[in-house]
């Protein structure tokens, strides 16, 4: 199979020598994935997600997870542990300062469109 | 006198003796700044904010104080907040966005005596540094305004100020020195306080300093370094005198030992501009005081895939804050979450979109495990790899960028996963080590950068190799065309 | 179709009394204007998104795992739960989803005479969201406007094991929890100002049945009253639903207290879909054996430990405990008084007869109340050296109540000390058996009754301030010479 294209080629990927993988990624998973970041993304841009997702996806699938078992994940760029700090009051910010950026309030507070969709 | 000609650490010991001189600064910056326009290197730019810096300046000195950066001139990268004047981050969602409070190390670097000149301009949120996402416009590359420039560099090779801080999340503050000549240092992670740094991605995250000389780089970390109870990752270690530390001989210790990455000529997307400046560097070294021999790093070539997956998933939760509400560009939406996705869609740049999305994706229940979790332990072995080499050596060495500036225009992808500016810089970002750039020449006279890693907390190692090839390699700056041309802000 | 079976689980947020938010120094108080205690970091401001953990809530966190039996993790890690709505202003909220500080406890109720163990699933520290205002209520408001002044504040959140059989279990779990919690000194658990939040998973499944029956989750219901009923109302609803051949939706449901029934919530945005990692801004702490040996250590007595303690140091019938152990405050009020008066069952008597009597018509708790644990026992001391009649005790005791003053000085000021002298009573008790022949007849004759009306005449003379019993016993003494 080795530099065969076959057809649906998006969603197939050679990887190292191991011959073609299957991967799952659909243009839905893109769509859904984009809705889940509050982003209306368009076809084109759609499209080129789904290819360069394909093409680091496959890239990590030919990096052997079994070498990896044994290897903690780092979640942090600390090398340290955390730490805490008193309970003690700090000034909030002036009521202001608060609403000063703010795209629509009124004296107090932050307005949002309805929350129930009609 | 030339004010952004001067190195920082002459000018301000002319500028201590005599505070007058401060005087002519913010005409003459008028006068500079309105002729780099075309190169689009400042968002924000006001004279009046200079004219009162300077004189808060020149009141300190004339009571007396001791300024270690006195008139030192900085241009930040727009991601840095400073209160009262407009923070965008390059991007439509912060377009008229005034933060009330100002980053700390901008404050560190007030503290000491430094001029902030304006803001720069940037990719946008700071991420990458392919040059096409800025909401106000690619900055231009001062050596070549075809190519792109990256953060603050710019202003630092352009010579419109001393000192720059861009962040460094991939490598972009160090990519953007290297495409632009000068030094740019990312400190170990936690050096520098992150607090008004807006940021896409926490783990990894520094802010980076840039500079045309390493004695000023010295000053602006000597500034800017320390624990800041406002930021939880930030360092506890004590901070060394680097002046100092740089300056001391290496008794007994021999020349400084450097690991060489194995392979590192053998990377796909290298330019052969690249390949050559490094390699005469490579052969110069000996004579410069630096020990080098190759070693193979087999996990260095994976970091920029584990970077590209875990700064993605970081800036899906971290940019999730731009909604809308408390502050930023909102669009009408007839419901909550319709306004969200109006809001976003419109406010962010396609190639941030994009990247977002591919966090969500990567970060979805279905690939959790087999690519984030996996990135995450990929993280660990490219740290452990990089730490035990440094236990046997002082440095890693490698190129900074596989390439030259990008041309602006060149008709290429929007983005790219992984990006392959990020191939030799994610490394330190990942391990949250201290890494440095270097300005080399190539041989048709394009600014090339070579980096060094060092040991966590180690920043000195860096700064002394810099200093050592610097007295090999005097700096060169261009002086490119762009006086003729225009005026400067948004 | 088999007799059914009720199965309930309970989580339960509670927020902590800690001076600050759990990542920053912004008042945590109830009740100021909106938007005034908020800063950078509880808005989430761009670069601002710098969390500081605060010591007192990570202690008060764990010392509630450690007071409901949990295990302690070793480690104190963060996580960010990241969704889009209006109340969060980072657009996610940093809690524990991967290491709970607290895991596999149980609290137990007495449930119909029993002792019965509920589950803890788990206990977690985690930020509160903001608050949403409607114009109206949520499902037509046009727009609402957002509060941030509660996003930060720190909350427990305590997840209980499906362990609960009926409405009354959940309503009994729920009040050992506060009583707990209460006793901790850790919230001050009101569920009317939503210090307290209670969501419930409610299903049915037929008796016997291991498994899980399609469960509803209910939400809204702000009172212990509420919580009851709402449970009650599901349960009923999912059990006629099954008994007519349908079957239950797992849905989100909202109770409504006013039509006292329960409404599905269609709207989108209920189905999240969260992702959770870990906050790279939050490196995890460590829990040192030490550090927990003294949280253990500071741990009071807990109302089971003290109810049974009541009963047996004290004597008390176990109803009595069980009211004197409810809070923290009423079980050392109880005590202090014995310390200055120690008989403990005038005391009991005392505190929950006519004590808690008067707090419960003011609508006080005995935190507010104005009598001291030594005033009202130098009135007992007063009412068992027969000073003062009972019943002067009881007038006594509601000007206490009401002014706050010493019984001492209530006693003088009304002149109310009881004439126990017996040369002083002698003269008036002549001059009422003189007065009232008739009664006098009649005692002799051998209705013994008309000594009370006799008793009384002699109160009626001396305005109350004579000792009753002595006036018995004189009156009865002159009767039968």
């Amino acid at each position: 199979m080795e530099g065969l294209c076959p057809a649906g080629v998006e969603n197939l990927y050679n990887t190292r020598g191991k011959g073609w993988v299957v991967l799952k990624l659909t243009a839905e998973e893109i769509v859904k994935a984009a809705g889940e970041g509050r982003v209306n993304l368009t076809a084109a841009e759609e499209a080129e997600v789904q290819h360069q997702s394909l093409n680091i996806l496959a890239l990590l699938d030919a990096v052997p997870g079994e070498s990896l078992n044994e290897i903690p994940a780092a979640c942090y760029g600390h090398k340290q542990p955390g730490s805490t700090r008193q309970d003690t009051r700090e000034p909030s910010l002036p009521l202001a300062a608060v609403l000063h950026n703010a795209a629509d309030t009124d004296d107090y507070c932050f307005h949002v469109p309805r929350i129930v969709e009609s | 006198m030339n004010y952004p000609d001067t190195p920082a650490h002459q000018l301000a010991a002319r500028v201590q003796e005599k505070p007058d001189l401060l005087d002519q600064m913010p005409g003459d910056y008028a006068v500079l700044c309105s002729k780099s326009q075309n190169l689009q290197i400042f968002i924000s730019f006001e004279p009046q904010a200079i004219f009162q810096e300077v004189s808060t300046i020149k009141q300190r000195l004339l009571a007396g104080k001791s300024l270690p950066l006195a008139g030192a001139t900085v241009a930040l990268g727009d991601n840095f907040c400073t209160a009262g004047l407009v923070t965008t981050c390059a991007s439509r969602m912060l377009s008229s966005y005034e933060p009330p409070l100002t980053a700390r190390a901008v404050d560190a670097l007030r503290v000491q005596g430094s001029v902030i000149i304006g803001k720069a301009n940037m990719e946008e949120f700071g991420l990458g540094s392919t040059g096409n996402s800025s909401h106000y416009g690619a900055a231009k590359n001062p050596w070549d305004p075809d190519r792109t420039a990256g953060c603050g560099a710019a202003a630092a090779a352009a010579t419109l100020v001393s000192l720059a801080l861009g962040t460094d999340s991939c490598g972009e503050a160090r990519q953007a020195a290297s495409y632009c000549g000068v030094l740019a240092l990312k400190p170990s992670y936690g050096r520098i306080s992150r607090r008004g740094v807006i940021e896409y991605a926490p783990s990894l995250t520094q802010p980076g300093l840039m500079a045309r000389n390493t004695r000023d780089l010295v000053l602006a970390l000597e500034a800017t370094a320390g624990e800041d109870p406002g930021d939880p990752t930030s360092l506890k270690l004590l901070v060394p005198g680097y002046f100092s530390r740089v300056h001391e001989g290496r008794k007994g210790k021999g020349p400084l030992k450097v690991a060489l990455l194995e392979d590192w000529d053998a990377v796909p997307t290298l330019e052969t501009e690249v390949r050559e400046a490094f390699q005469a560097q490579l052969d110069d070294l000996p004579k410069a005081g630096l020990e080098v021999e190759a070693v193979s790093l087999p996990s260095f070539q994976e970091s920029s895939l584990a970077a590209a997956v875990i700064s993605a998933v970081e800036a899906f939760s971290n940019l999730a804050n731009y909604d809308g509400v408390r502050f930023g560009y909102r669009a009408e939406g007839p419901s909550l979450q319709e306004m969200y996705t109006a809001t976003r869609t419109s406010g962010f740049s396609s190639k941030l979109k994009q990247f977002i999305t591919f966090g969500a994706l990567v970060s979805s229940e279905k690939y959790y495990t087999s690519y984030f979790v996996k990135s995450q332990k990929m993280r660990t072995r490219i740290a452990r790899e990089l730490e035990s080499c440094l236990e046997e050596y002082d440095l890693v060495l490698t190129p900074t960028v596989p390439f030259t500036a990008p041309r602006l225009e060149r008709p290429r992808v929007a983005w790219q996963l992984p990006d392959p500016a990020h191939f030799f810089t994610a490394a330190a970002n990942l391990s949250g080590l201290p890494a440095l750039t270097f300005p080399l020449l190539s041989p048709s006279g394009l600014p090339v950068g070579l980096q060094f890693i060092a040991r966590f907390g180690d920043e000195a190692a860096l700064l002394k190799a810099a200093l050592l090839l610097e007295k090999k390699n005097p700096l060169q700056f261009p002086q490119p065309g762009f006086k003729d041309q225009g005026g400067c802000g948004r | 179709m088999n007799e059914l079976e009720t199965v309930v689980g309970l989580e339960v947020h509670v927020e902590l009394l800690t001076q600050t938010k759990l990542f920053c120094g912004c008042s945590a108080a109830f009740g100021a204007e909106p938007n005034t205690q908020v800063c950078a970091v509880c808005l989430g401001l761009p670069g601002e998104t710098l969390p500081r953990l605060n010591q007192q809530a990570l202690e008060f966190a764990i010392k509630a795992a450690l007071a409901l039996n949990c295990s302690i993790a070793g480690e104190v890690s963060f996580d960010r739960k990241n969704y889009f709505y209006a109340d969060l202003p980072k657009g996610y909220q940093i809690s524990q989803f991967f290491q709970p500080i607290g895991t596999r406890g149980y609290v137990e109720i007495q449930s119909a005479g029993e002792i019965k163990p509920i589950g803890i699933h788990q206990l977690h520290l985690e930020e509160d969201t903001g608050k949403l205002l409607h114009v109206g209520d949520i499902l037509s408001s046009p727009f609402s406007r957002v509060d941030f002044n509660r996003a930060g504040v720190p909350l427990i959140e305590i997840v209980s094991e499906p362990d609960l059989r009926s409405a009354e279990e959940a309503r009994l779990f729920l009040q050992k929890l506060r009583s707990i919690l209460r006793y901790l000194d850790v919230s001050d658990c009101k569920m009317e100002e939503g210090s307290m939040r209670c969501d419930a998973n409610v299903s049915v499944r037929p008796r016997g049945s291991s498994a899980l029956g399609k469960k509803t989750e209910l939400k809204n219901m702000n009172s212990f009253r509420s919580v009851y009923k709402g449970i009650e109302y599901e349960v009923q609803r999912q059990s006629r639903l099954l008994q007519e051949g349908g079957e239950v939706l797992p849905e989100t449901r909202h109770w409504d207290e006013g039509a006292e029934l329960t409404r599905a919530m269609r709207s989108k945005f209920l189905s999240a879909n969260y992702r959770c990692f870990p906050d790279p801004n939050l490196p995890p702490l460590l829990t040192s054996r030490e550090r927990l040996n003294a949280l253990q250590e500071a741990i009071p007595e807990l109302p089971d430990a003290r109810l049974e303690r009541f009963v047996r140091e004290y004597s008390l019938p176990r109803y009595d405990a069980e009211i004197l152990t409810a809070t923290r405050e009423l079980a050392d009020f109880y005590e202090n008084t014995l310390a200055v008066f120690p008989v403990p069952k005038a005391v009991s008597n005392w505190t929950m007869g006519e004590l808690l009597g008067l707090l419960n018509e003011a609508g006080q708790e005995i935190g507010t109340c104005k009598i001291t644990p030594t005033d009202l026992g130098e009135l007992l001391k007063m009412v068992q050296e027969e000073m003062i009649s009972r019943n002067m005790g009881k007038a006594v005791l509601e000007e206490m109540f009401a002014s706050g003053e010493k019984p001492g000085v209530i006693v003088e000021k009304k002149g109310l000390v009881q004439i126990s002298d017996e040369g002083a009573l002698a003269e008036i008790i002549a001059r009422v058996i003189d007065q009232n022949p008739k009664s006098v007849e009649d005692y002799r004759g051998g209705k013994k009754k008309a000594v009370g009306f006799l008793v009384g005449q002699v109160m009626k003379e001396t305005r109350g301030k004579a000792n009753p019993q002595l006036v018995n016993e004189m009156l009865k003494k002159q009767l039968e010479v």
